[in-house]
């Protein structure tokens, strides 16, 4: 069949950019896909799927908004599993447990660590369509565009989800700091 | 603009968030802003809003990621689901471009990693010789068309540099530079079920794993968790060498006048996830121009379009060399006449822009231009108007570090890049350089040819340059060339002494060496990188300064080793 091309620079640049491309964008993946599953085993099969499309594409065709590309597919991804499996089961209450497991990171003080895991608590409380956008927002560092390319929801939209968030996280912590609660 | 009395924004327009969270542009930007700068509620509630995207930011980077990336266990399966095997059909992508230089398999299976039983034939070569390395076997039993394959597993987290799985194509392991993991201690031995069907290329004990039917050029996966690394055959074997330049030799260089910064958000992310950036996504250019400095423009009055804003002082890492900061300022336009009207973004002030750098060997043994690995990729322009490689919008900055190794310091001249390897001193030199010397104990060039040189050129100030920049551009709609010259003298300033701005950039620059493993900055901690940092951050509360301090410590976190 076809003759084993022999290893070169040229596919060593591209198996490294494909392993790049895992090791940065794995876990935010896995973490963007198990919120949408609900489920962390399927979270990795449609995160594996995603890689999978990312090695048969030219680099050049993601270069430049490789992250973008990774989570529009991952998010296609999901949605087709879903509905495959007819389990719209998004932002299963249990699931959410499941990530957001207490830990306290290395070093940090006891009170930041409570302060953060109050903030997780409210995004949380979230409807799921504002933290989905929330968090490519803030945890995924993506631009309005970006997430309204991935998500397929307008500018505009995107916009006013996470306007709205915000504006409820902000009362919500000026209401909780004005109780004295931490 | 008679718009700006129209826009009357509230506290809760969105546009208003838009704009806290830079994501307006253009006109529309200019328009709140101004809003905004007139009216002190508008301007708290920005605040506001900056506040709580920085909380939002913050605790979300604190939520832990999910729990595939700990440390591979070895224990019993959970799940009945079979372990299958996929493989990727090469002739699939064989029209790919990617596909004529690679073709990969991802395997991915729920069992144990490194089994020593002969069941692992299916991720073996069909007919390929038993071969022990490193401690495991690896069987070449399998039956399934081997063809062109290498396994690639997923990145395990914390087993950086440690060589992971491949299993080479063709029988030709030793090409692909396969290095195959000793096996852990406990090895599980719960079967993984293997459905009955066509292709199973499991050898005993349903050991291993069911053979896939391609499903076209992407097929799915299913039940099968991902475990070890992905590691390509060579990749890891370059190690990134030092790459000062005689400069007896070859004393001009040149650095782009435009320069990306995605590399710093690439590496920013990785660390917000407790990963280290990959060497290759950590260029250092683009991490020291993502801040701004303050750079003198051009006074109006001047013709030149740009001016230089030069700065040498020692470096940090390597006290015996001379760090030089170029950093290049564009003229700024007159009020009202700042923007092309439809396009927003700031007029071109000169065209075909190129840099050069002339180093004095009189004065320079040696030189490297920091961060400019693959010589650097040019920022997406976002103006539109016939823009090309080259041209320079109204008040663009750029800045270039090199590192300088001056005369009368020792150097290593088998660090030079594109001298050999395995050769010795005297057979390097070759014939009538000036820079050539016998060498003494240890390999080690001296010098005094340059040495006497400086010293005779003491009085004289050309040679008593260090370098000289030039800029050469085109004025737009004049056609002619124009250049400039800024020549620098090195006064010996120690680096504590230094600007702010100077200091920063090392700062970044040293981040960028650690994150790398650069062997110029080998005895570098991330904790030197803070210091001198923190002692640069200056009284400016400028935002992007005070989350890189807070980038170096959270990569003190990760990489302890390096702190």
């Amino acid at each position: 069949m076809n003759p084993d091309p022999p290893p070169s620079d040229c596919s060593n640049e591209n198996a490294a950019f494909v392993r790049s491309a895992v090791e940065q964008f794995q876990a935010q993946l896995l973490r963007y896909a198990t919120r949408l599953l609900g489920d962390s085993d399927r979270a990795r099969d449609v995160v594996q799927d995603t890689f999978v499309r990312l090695v048969a594409q030219p680099h050049a065709a993601v270069d430049g908004h490789l992250a973008e590309w990774l989570f529009t597919v991952c998010r296609n991804r999901a949605f087709d599993v879903n509905r495959k499996e007819s389990r719209m089961k998004r932002f299963d209450e249990g699931a959410a447990e499941r990530v957001v497991a207490a830990e306290p990171r290395p070093g940090a003080g006891l009170e930041a660590e409570e302060a953060h895991v109050a903030v997780l608590r409210l995004i949380d409380h979230l409807p799921p369509n504002q933290q989905e956008v929330i968090r490519l927002k803030f945890q995924n560092g993506f631009s309005y565009k970006e997430i309204s390319r991935i998500t397929r929801l307008s500018v505009s939209n995107v916009g006013f989800l996470i306007h709205t968030a915000i504006k409820e996280l902000r009362s919500e912590w000026a209401s909780a700091e004005a109780r004295g609660v931490e | 603009m008679s718009d700006f009395d129209q826009i009357k924004l509230n506290d809760d327009d969105p546009r208003l968030t838009a704009f806290a969270l830079d994501e307006l542009e253009g006109e529309e930007c200019a328009r709140i802003a101004a809003a905004v700068a007139a009216d002190p509620s508008l301007r708290a509630a920005v605040e506001e809003i900056r506040a709580t995207a920085s909380r939002l930011a913050i605790a979300l980077d604190g939520e832990p990621l999910p729990e595939p990336l700990r440390p591979v266990h070895i224990e019993p399966y959970r799940t009945v689901r079979p372990a299958r095997m996929f493989r990727f059909p090469y002739w699939a992508v064989a029209g790919l471009a990617a596909a004529a230089c690679f073709a990969f398999i991802l395997a991915l299976w729920d069992g144990p990693l490194f089994e020593t039983a002969p069941g692992r034939d299916a991720r073996k070569l069909a007919g390929a010789p038993k071969e022990e390395r490193n401690g495991l076997n690896v069987e070449g039993a399998g039956r399934h068309q081997a063809s062109n394959h290498i396994d690639i597993q997923f990145p395990r987290q914390d087993v950086a540099g440690e060589s992971q799985t491949l299993s080479a194509s063709s029988g030709t392991p030793e090409e692909w530079g396969v290095v195959v993991p000793n096996p852990p201690e406990t090895v599980s031995n719960a079967p993984i079920p293997a459905p009955a069907g066509p292709g199973i290329g499991a050898g005993t004990e349903g050991r291993l794993v069911a053979q896939e039917e391609s499903h076209g050029a992407t097929p799915g996966v299913e039940g099968a968790r991902a475990r070890s690394q992905l590691i390509p055959a060579g990749a890891d074997d370059r190690i990134a060498g030092s790459d000062f330049i005689a400069a007896g030799q070859n004393p001009r260089s040149t650095f782009p006048i435009h320069v990306d910064t995605a590399s710093y958000a690439r590496v920013r992310r990785s660390l917000l996830n407790g990963r280290r950036p990959l060497r290759d996504a950590v260029r250092i250019d683009e991490l020291v121009n993502y801040f701004t400095y303050d750079y003198a423009a051009p006074k109006p009055a001047d013709k030149a379009r740009f001016a230089a804003s030069l700065e040498a002082a020692s470096a940090p890492w390597a006290p015996s060399h001379r760090l030089v900061r170029i950093g290049l300022k564009a003229r700024e336009l007159p009020a009202g006449r700042d923007s092309t009207d439809h396009s927003g973004a700031p007029a071109i002030v000169a065209r075909e822009v190129s840099v050069q750098v002339e180093f004095n060997p009189a004065r320079v043994h040696a030189y490297r231009l920091i961060g400019c690995e693959d010589g650097g990729r040019r920022k997406e322009d976002a103006g539109g108007d016939r823009f090309n490689a080259g041209d320079v919008r109204a008040g663009h900055s750029v800045t270039a570090l090199y590192e300088v190794v001056p005369a009368g310091v020792e150097w290593k001249p088998e660090f030079a890049a594109g001298a050999p390897k395995y050769q010795t001193p005297a057979a390097r030199a070759p014939a009538g350089d000036p820079t050539a010397r016998s060498p003494g104990p240890g390999g080690v060039e001296r010098m005094s040819v340059n040495e006497s040189a400086s010293k005779a050129g003491v009085g004289d100030p050309v040679a008593g340059e260090l370098l000289t920049v030039t800029v050469r551009y085109k004025v737009p709609d004049a056609g002619a060339d124009s250049s400039i010259e800024f020549p620098l003298v090195d006064l010996g300033t120690a680096f504590a002494d230094a600007s702010n701005d100077f200091r920063f950039a090392a700062a970044v620059a040293g981040f960028g060496m650690v994150l790398r493993d650069s062997p110029d900055a080998a005895t570098t901690k991330l904790s030197d990188v803070l210091r001198w940092a923190r002692q640069a951050a200056g009284s400016a509360q400028d935002p992007r300064r005070g989350e890189f301090i807070s980038l170096v410590k959270r990569a003190g976190e990760i990489l302890p080793a390096q702190g």
